[in-house]
């Protein structure tokens, strides 16, 4: 794995610890200007996008159990950290093991095998790209995303659950 | 594995200035449109 300072991790935790990469879920490292944390100019990252960090490591790796606590060294490093080198990092075969390219094209896939599993984000951001009257607010976009999300990991939860019971 | 996902294309498209870069990405979106549902577009 390439160590770029300049980009943004997709998972923090507390010592510093960092997962550069990205996959095609939202949110993520990529989708932040659409979700409005960032410009895409951006050189240096708000405080605000801790936030959006907590949001994207938390709901992408389903640790709603353990979400990463933002400390002090985070802040440093997120102040550090910049859009565009993070683009460029998740757009690339060597800083991201998830962005595949072949004869057909290229583009980010994900950990997440299984081509019959539907992702609801997938439906949000279609609407929400769509119709004019799906244009949400942003607020509206990220609680939805955020809900859509948070159910699919209860859903994931209850049914390991209820295998382990039967 | 070794699946892209027409998302984070479109995401790509949605974050960049490039208009090269944007082009691409919906050549791709268009070409892949065509290959899962024809008569789509």
């Amino acid at each position: 794995m390439v160590i770029c300072s300049d980009a943004l991790p997709l998972l923090l935790r507390s010592f510093g610890g960092q997962v550069l990469m990205d996959d095609a879920n939202i949110p993520s490292p990529l989708s932040l200007p659409y979700l409005g944390f960032v410009n895409k100019t951006d050189s240096v990252y708000a405080i605000r996008c801790v936030y959006a960090i907590c949001c994207v490591s938390t709901v992408s790796f389903g640790s709603l159990d353990r979400p990463p606590t933002v400390t002090r060294i985070s802040h440093h490093l997120l102040a550090a950290c910049s859009y565009q080198a993070t683009r460029a990092l998740v757009l690339s075969e060597a800083g991201n093991p998830y962005f595949f390219r072949g004869t057909a094209g290229e583009g980010i896939g994900g950990p997440h095998v299984g081509a019959l599993r539907l992702h609801c984000e997938t439906h949000c951001v279609f609407h929400c790209c769509n119709t004019r009257r799906f244009r949400f607010t942003l607020r509206t976009r990220l609680f939805l995303l955020c809900l859509v999300s948070f159910l699919c990991c209860l859903l994931t939860w209850l049914a390991s659950w209820s295998l382990r019971q039967a | 594995m070794n699946y892209i996902w027409p998302m984070s294309i479109i995401m790509r498209a949605l974050t960049s200035d490039d208009e090269a870069e944007i082009k691409t990405c919906l050549e791709q979106l268009k070409v892949r449109a065509l290959c899962c549902c024809p008569g789509s577009l």
